[in-house]
C-alpha cells in the first residue's frame, strides 16, 4: 500500500516527503526523548530536593540536641544568651519546617506535623521554664536574701537596744541569728546541690526561729512590736524560698522531663521522617533508574523502529525511482540497438520519470519509423531489382525473337527459301515493334512520379463523368456498360494520372472481362475514418486468387495472347502508391466478376509526399 | 531407340515467336522430335498432373522451360517436376532470356539439369538448340541402353 | 478490719447522706452562690462531674484541669490560684512541704469513716502487703510537729478518693498473653523480644519505678528500699536504663494518655506504662491491650484532693461540701466506670448495676455490655477485668508513686534517659 502510495507521488515529491518523513520522525524521537528525559529530570530534581530534605532533617536533630544542650546550659547556669540560642535554634528550625512543608507533598507531612507539634510544645514549655528560673531568681537572689537581710536587720537591731541589759534575752536574739544563719546557708546548700534535705533542714531552722519567737513573745517586757515584726518577715522569708524551692523543682521538671520527652520525640519524627524520606528517595532513584534504563529502551526501540521504517521508506522510495530507470535504460540499451520492439514501461505521472519514458516512447517512434524506412528501402531495393530484372529480360525477348528469326531469315535465304524468309522478316518487325511498345510504356512507367504531378482537389464525380463522355465511343463499340453507382469523393490527387487509372482500369476490363453479356464496368465509394474505398468492380470471369498480387507485377499477363505489355496495372499501383493510397483485388466468389479497390487516403498531403519520395527511391 | 525418340519434347513457352523459333531448331535438327508446347504455367501444370496419375502415359524425355510464364512460372513448375517421385527423372532444361545469379542459382538448386540463356546474338540460337539436343539425346541414349541391358 | 466487715460498713451507710452534702443554706441565706475553683488534672476534671456537682451542691465550680507538672507548679507556689486541688498522693509531699495546702478535719468529711483501710493503713487486707514508697497512709494524717506521717490524728493533708493501680499493657495480637499474677511479670519491659517496642510514662515519679520494677525483676539489680533509693541506687539504676534505650530497645517515653493510645495502635509499641483508660480507649478500637497483673504486685497510684492554705469562709464551706460530694456515692459510680476505684465504695454501689458492680470491683465477668462514661459500650459480655477484684488488685501492691528525697536528683537523670 506504501509502495503504491509513493507511486503515485512525483519524482521531486516523493524525494522531498522521504526527506520530510526522515525529518519528521527524527523530530518524534527527539521529541519524545526530550518528554522522557524531562520527566526523568523532574525525578532527579526530587531526589536533589529529598536528599536536600534529609539534610535539613539530619541538621534538624542535631539543631534539637543542640538546643537542649542550650536549654540545659540555661537551666543550670542561667546565662541569658544560652536562653536565646534556644530562641534562635528554635526560629531556625520553623523556617527549615516550613521550607519543607512548603515543598513536600508526601505522606511525610503527617510526621513533619508531629514533629513540629513536638518542638512548639518544646518551646513553649522552654518559656515556661525561663519564667520559672527568672522567678526563681528573682526570688533567690532578691526577694530571699532581702528578708534575710530584714530579719538579720530587725533581731541585730534588737540586740543593740538590749545591749547586755537583758544577758538571757540577747542569747535569745543571738540564737535566732544563727538560726537564720542556718537558713540561709541550708537553702543555698540546697540550690546549689539539690539534694532536698537541705529543705528540710532550712525549715527546720524556721520552724526553730519560730520557736525562738514564741518563747520571746512570752515575756513580758514588751518588744512585742518588734517579734511580731521578726515573726512576719520570717514567714515571708520560708514562703518565698519554699516557693523558690517549689519553682526550681517546677523548671527542672520541665526542662528534664517535659522538655527532655518533647525534644525526643522531635527528634524521633525528623529521623523518621528522615528515614522515610531516604526511603522514598531511594525508591525514588530505583525508579528513576527503571525509568531511565526504559527509556533508554524505549528510545533505542523507537528508533530501531524509525530506522527500519525509514529503510523501509527509502527502500520504497529508492525502488520507486531506481525500477521504472532500470527498466528505462533497458529500454534505452535496446532502444540505442535499434529495436523498435522494445517494450516502453508504462509510467502515468508526469514527472522527471514520465519525461524520460516519453523520450523513450519518442525513441521508441523513432526506430519504429526508421525500421519502416529501412523496410521501405529494401522492398524499393528488391522492386528496383525485380524492376531491372524484369526490363532485361522482357527487354530481351523481343531481341532474342528478331535474332533468332535474323538467323531463320538468312539460313532460309541461304537455302534460297526467300520467300518463307520475306515472311519471317515481319515476324523481325513485329518484335522490334513490340521492343519500342515497351520501352514507351517503360517511359511512361517513370514518367509516374516525375513529371505532371502537381495535385488539386479533384471532384471524382466530375471527373468520372467527363471521363464516361470521352470513352463514350469506345464503350459503344465494345459494348460495355461504365456506370457510377454511389457519390464519390473529392480527393486531393493528380488529375491526369487519376483519369490514367480509371482508364487502365477499364482497359484491363476491356481485355479480360468480357463475355457473352454486355460487358460492365461499376464504381462505388465507400469511407472510413482514414479512408476513401473506391470499388471498381465488372461483371467477368474475376481473378483467381493465386494472380491477386501478381497482376500487379510489370509486364505480367495472365495470357500472352492478349494484346499489351503488362504495365497498365503495373502503373495504376504505382500512381495509387504515389497518392499514399493502394489498389487491390478484392477477393470474390468465383465468377462474380473482378472487384479493384482503390484506396485514397483522406488526409493526403503528408502520404503523397511520402509516396513521392518513396517513388523517386 | 526410333520409338524412344519419338517420345515428345516438351516446350514450355508462353512466346509464340521463341517456341517457333524453337520448334524450328529443334526440327532443323532432327524432324522425327515430337515438340509438345505448352503456352503458360497454368496449362504446363494442368499437364504434368496429368502424366503424373497416368502410368500408361509416356513421359517426356526433356523439358525445355522458360521462366517468366503467365499464371505459374518456370521455376514453380520446375518444383512441380522434381518434387514429383514419377517425375522427377525427367531432365529439365531451363530456356530462358534471364542471365539473373538469382534464377540460375534458384533453378539449379531446384535440380534443374541445365541451365541456358537464351541467345541474343544472330545464329546463336540454333547452336543452343542443337547442342542442347545433342547432349540430351546422347545422354537419353545411353540411359536407354543402361536400363534395357538392366531389363535383359 | 476484715474485708468482709468493711464492705457491711459501708453498704449499712446507704444514700440517704446526700442531703447533709447539700448546700441549701448559703444559697437561701445570701442568694448567692459561692464559687470555688479546682485545679487538677483531665482524670478527675470531667465536665460531667462538675455539671453534676453544680447541679446537687448548688454552687460555681470552674474547673482549670492541666498537666500534672503545670498543675503542681501551679498549688505549690500560688495558693490564691485554687481552692481545691486534685491530683496524685506523690504530690503531697511537694505542696505540704511548699506550704500551699492547709490540713482537712475529719469532722467535716461525712463519709470519713466509710473511708477504707487502704488510705487509712496502707493495707485493704490483714493479708495484703505494704506498697513501698508514698503510700498515701504515711502522708495521710497531719502529726503533730506539723510534718505528715501515719499517726492517726483529726486532721488529714488530703482526701482520700480515687485511686488505682497501674502496670504495662500489652498488644495480645502480638506479644503471648501470660497468666495474671503467674508469667506477667514487670521484667517483660526489659525482654530482648520487645527490642524497640516498649515505651515508659515520662514521668521520674512513675515511670522510673516501672523501670526499677523492671530491672528487679530482671536481677539486673536490687534496692535496700525501691521507694526511697539512695543516689548510688539511682546511678545504677539509670546506668542500666540508659544503656538500654542507647541500644534502642526504647521507643521512647509517652507524656500523655491519648500519645500512648497512639503508639500501641500504630504498632510503634507493642508493651509499655500503661494507665486505664488508655487501655479502654485501646481495647474500644479493638486492639487486644491486655493490662497486665504482674507478679511482683502493682505499681499503685491514689487519688487527693487538698485543700488551699488561701481557701476559707465560704469557699472553704464549698469546699468541703464538695469534697464530701464525691464520697457520697455518685461521683465513684462515675468514676468506676472508667476503672479508677473509690475510697468508699459500698456508697457507690447503689448507682451501679449489679453487673457493673460484679465487673469493676468484684473481678466477675461481664454478665452484659457495660456503657463507658461517654455512653459507648466500653466492655463486652464475658470478659474479665484484669488482675481480679479490687480486692485482690490492692493486695498486690509493689509500690507507690512517689516523690523520693533523690527526686531533684534524679531528674536530669531522668532527661538523659529520656534522650538518650
Amino acid at each position: 500500500m506504501v509502495s503504491l502510495l509513493i507511486k503515485n507521488i512525483p519524482l521531486k515529491k516523493r524525494i522531498y516527503s522521504g526527506y520530510i518523513v526522515t525529518g519528521i520522525l527524527a523530530f518524534i524521537i527527539a521529541f519524545l526523548s526530550y518528554g522522557s528525559l524531562s520527566t526523568l529530570a523532574d525525578k532527579f530534581h526530587a531526589v536533589i530536593t529529598f536528599s536536600r530534605h534529609v539534610e535539613k532533617i539530619i541538621t534538624f536533630s542535631t539543631h534539637m540536641s543542640e538546643m537542649q544542650r542550650q536549654a540545659l546550659i540555661y537551666t543550670s547556669s542561667g546565662h541569658n544568651a544560652a536562653g536565646e540560642r534556644v530562641g534562635e535554634i528554635y526560629t531556625h528550625m520553623l523556617q527549615d519546617i516550613a521550607s519543607i512543608q512548603g515543598k513536600e507533598k508526601l505522606d511525610s507531612y503527617e510526621y513533619i506535623q508531629e514533629a513540629k507539634k513536638y518542638l512548639h510544645t518544646y518551646y513553649t514549655t522552654f518559656q515556661e521554664v525561663r519564667k520559672q528560673r527568672g522567678i526563681q531568681q528573682r526570688l533567690v537572689r532578691q526577694e530571699f536574701r532581702q528578708y534575710a537581710t530584714n530579719a538579720q536587720l530587725l533581731i541585730e537591731e534588737q540586740i543593740t537596744s538590749l545591749q547586755a541589759s537583758n544577758s538571757k534575752k540577747t542569747l535569745q536574739y543571738y540564737k535566732m541569728l544563727n538560726f537564720l544563719l542556718q537558713i540561709e546557708k541550708n537553702a543555698y546548700r540546697y540550690f546549689d546541690s539539690l539534694d532536698s534535705t537541705f529543705i528540710y533542714l532550712a525549715t527546720e531552722n524556721i520552724q526553730k526561729t519560730g520557736k525562738v519567737i514564741e518563747t520571746l513573745l512570752k515575756e513580758p517586757k514588751g518588744d512585742q512590736a518588734h517579734l511580731e515584726e521578726i515573726a512576719r518577715v520570717l514567714a515571708r522569708y520560708e514562703s518565698s524560698f519554699l516557693e523558690a524551692v517549689q519553682r526550681t523543682r517546677g523548671y527542672l521538671y520541665l526542662v528534664n522531663v517535659v522538655m527532655a520527652a518533647q525534644a525526643y520525640e522531635t527528634i524521633y519524627q525528623a529521623e523518621r521522617l528522615s528515614t522515610m524520606i531516604a526511603k522514598n528517595s531511594d525508591q525514588l532513584q530505583e525508579q528513576m533508574l527503571d525509568r531511565a534504563s526504559a527509556i533508554s529502551h524505549f528510545l533505542l526501540l523507537l528508533s530501531g523502529i524509525l530506522l527500519l521504517f525509514i529503510s523501509v521508506f527509502s527502500f520504497l522510495i529508492i525502488k520507486s525511482i531506481t525500477e521504472p530507470l532500470n527498466r528505462l535504460s533497458h529500454t534505452f540499451r535496446r532502444l540505442a540497438s535499434g529495436s523498435s520492439e522494445a517494450e516502453i514501461p508504462k509510467y502515468l505521472l508526469k514527472d522527471e520519470l514520465g519525461e524520460l519514458t516519453r523520450a523513450a516512447g519518442s525513441f521508441k517512434e523513432r526506430n519504429i519509423a526508421l525500421e519502416e524506412s529501412r523496410k521501405e528501402l529494401s522492398r524499393s531495393n528488391e522492386e528496383l531489382e525485380q524492376f531491372v530484372y524484369t526490363v532485361s529480360h522482357d527487354l530481351k525477348s523481343p531481341i532474342v525473337t528478331s535474332m533468332g528469326f535474323i538467323s531463320i531469315i538468312r539460313k532460309l535465304a541461304g537455302q534460297g527459301k526467300y520467300e518463307q524468309a520475306v515472311d519471317k522478316l515481319d515476324k523481325v518487325v513485329k518484335a522490334n515493334e513490340r521492343m519500342s511498345q515497351l520501352i514507351r510504356d517503360l517511359l511512361e512507367l517513370s514518367r509516374v512520379g516525375r513529371m505532371d504531378m502537381d495535385k488539386k482537389k479533384i471532384d471524382l464525380n466530375e471527373l468520372l463523368a467527363s471521363f464516361t463522355e470521352n470513352q463514350s465511343m469506345r464503350l459503344k463499340t465494345e459494348h460495355f456498360s461504365f456506370e457510377i453507382t454511389s457519390k464519390l469523393p473529392v480527393l486531393y490527387a493528380n488529375e491526369s494520372r487519376i483519369l490514367q487509372v480509371f482508364e487502365n482500369i477499364l482497359s484491363n476490363c476491356l481485355k479480360y472481362a468480357l463475355n457473352d453479356k454486355c460487358g460492365r464496368l461499376e464504381i462505388h465509394a465507400t469511407e472510413d475514418e482514414k479512408w476513401w474505398y473506391i470499388f471498381c468492380r465488372d461483371n467477368g470471369p474475376g481473378i483467381p486468387t493465386e494472380y491477386h498480387e501478381k497482376i500487379f507485377g510489370l509486364f505480367y499477363r495472365l495470357d500472352s495472347h492478349t494484346e499489351g505489355t503488362g504495365v497498365g496495372l503495373a502503373v495504376v499501383k504505382k500512381i495509387m502508391k504515389f497518392h499514399g493510397g493502394d489498389i487491390q483485388v478484392e477477393p470474390q466468389l468465383q465468377g462474380e466478376g473482378a472487384v479493384f479497390r482503390l484506396t485514397f487516403p483522406k488526409c493526403q498531403s503528408d502520404t503523397s509526399h511520402q509516396a513521392g519520395q518513396n517513388s523517386k527511391t | 531407340m526410333r520409338e524412344r525418340k519419338t517420345e515428345q519434347l516438351l516446350l514450355v513457352e508462353d512466346s509464340d515467336d521463341h517456341a517457333e523459333l524453337a520448334e524450328f531448331y529443334i526440327s532443323d535438327y532432327n524432324k522425327k522430335i515430337r515438340v509438345n508446347r505448352l503456352h503458360d504455367g497454368a496449362e504446363a501444370m494442368t499437364y504434368l498432373e496429368q502424366i503424373e496419375t497416368s502410368p500408361e502415359q509416356n513421359l517426356p524425355w526433356l523439358v525445355l522451360l522458360d521462366l517468366k510464364l503467365p499464371k505459374y512460372d518456370g521455376h514453380e513448375i520446375l518444383a512441380r517436376i522434381k518434387n514429383s517421385k514419377r517425375l522427377a527423372g525427367i531432365p529439365v532444361v531451363i530456356f530462358s532470356t534471364s542471365n539473373s545469379g538469382k534464377d540460375i542459382k534458384r533453378a539449379l538448386s531446384s535440380y534443374a539439369n541445365s541451365y541456358i540463356v537464351k541467345p541474343m546474338e544472330a545464329d546463336q540460337y540454333g547452336e543452343v538448340i542443337n547442342e542442347i539436343l545433342q547432349y540430351w539425346e546422347l545422354n537419353q541414349h545411353h540411359l536407354v541402353q543402361s536400363t534395357e541391358k538392366c531389363d535383359a | 478490719m476484715n474485708r468482709r466487715s468493711f464492705l457491711k460498713k459501708s453498704s449499712k451507710l446507704g444514700a440517704a447522706a446526700l442531703v447533709t452534702t447539700a448546700f441549701p443554706n448559703i444559697i437561701k441565706a445570701r442568694n448567692h452562690k459561692p464559687t470555688i475553683r479546682i485545679v487538677g488534672t483531665h482524670v478527675t476534671l470531667q465536665e460531667k462531674i462538675r455539671q453534676q456537682a453544680e447541679k446537687d451542691l448548688g454552687i460555681n465550680i470552674e474547673f482549670y484541669p492541666g498537666g500534672s507538672a503545670e498543675v503542681l507548679l501551679k498549688a505549690s507556689t500560688d495558693p490564691d490560684s485554687f481552692d481545691l486541688y486534685e491530683q496524685w498522693s506523690n504530690s503531697i509531699k511537694v505542696l505540704w512541704q511548699a506550704r500551699t495546702i492547709q490540713p482537712i478535719d475529719t469532722d467535716r468529711l461525712v463519709y470519713w469513716d466509710e473511708i477504707n483501710s487502704l488510705s487509712k493503713t496502707g493495707r485493704i487486707t490483714e493479708k495484703a502487703r505494704l506498697g513501698l514508697g508514698d503510700a498515701p497512709y504515711k502522708l495521710l494524717y497531719v502529726q503533730a510537729n506539723n510534718r505528715l506521717g501515719s499517726n492517726a490524728t483529726s486532721q488529714i493533708s488530703f482526701l482520700p478518693y480515687v485511686h488505682n493501680t497501674d502496670s504495662f499493657g500489652y498488644n495480645a495480637n502480638v506479644v503471648k498473653q501470660g497468666i495474671p499474677y503467674t508469667t506477667e511479670s514487670w521484667g517483660w519491659l526489659l525482654e530482648k523480644r520487645f527490642h524497640g517496642k516498649v515505651a515508659i510514662v515520662n514521668a521520674p515519679t512513675i515511670g522510673l519505678f516501672d523501670l526499677a520494677l523492671a530491672v528487679q525483676a530482671q536481677g539486673e539489680m536490687q534496692f535496700q528500699d525501691m521507694g526511697n533509693m539512695t543516689r548510688e541506687e539511682v546511678d545504677q539504676l539509670f546506668d542500666i536504663i540508659i544503656t538500654k534505650k542507647r541500644q534502642g530497645h526504647f521507643r521512647g517515653v509517652w507524656s500523655s494518655v491519648p500519645q500512648s493510645v497512639d503508639l500501641m495502635a500504630s504498632g510503634e509499641v507493642v508493651l509499655q506504662s500503661m494507665f486505664s483508660p488508655g487501655v479502654s480507649t485501646l481495647n474500644g478500637m479493638n486492639i487486644p491491650c491486655i493490662y497486665a497483673a504482674p507478679k511482683e504486685g502493682y505499681r499503685a497510684w491514689h487519688g487527693v484532693m487538698c485543700l488551699s492554705r488561701a481557701c476559707s469562709g465560704e469557699r472553704l464551706d464549698a469546699a468541703y461540701a464538695f469534697m464530701n460530694w464525691w464520697l457520697s456515692g455518685w461521683p465513684g459510680a462515675f468514676i468506676a466506670r472508667q476503672g479508677y476505684y473509690i475510697s468508699n465504695p459500698q456508697r457507690s454501689r447503689p448507682f451501679m448495676s449489679e453487673a457493673e458492680w460484679d465487673y469493676w470491683y468484684d473481678g466477675k465477668p461481664a454478665a452484659e455490655a457495660l456503657r463507658g462514661t461517654d455512653g459507648k459500650i466500653s466492655v463486652q459480655p464475658g470478659t474479665v477485668r484484669t488482675g481480679g477484684s479490687y480486692i485482690q488488685r490492692f493486695e498486690n501492691i509493689a509500690i507507690w508513686n512517689t516523690v523520693m528525697d533523690t527526686y531533684e536528683y534524679t531528674l536530669p537523670k531522668w532527661s538523659e534517659f529520656v534522650l538518650a
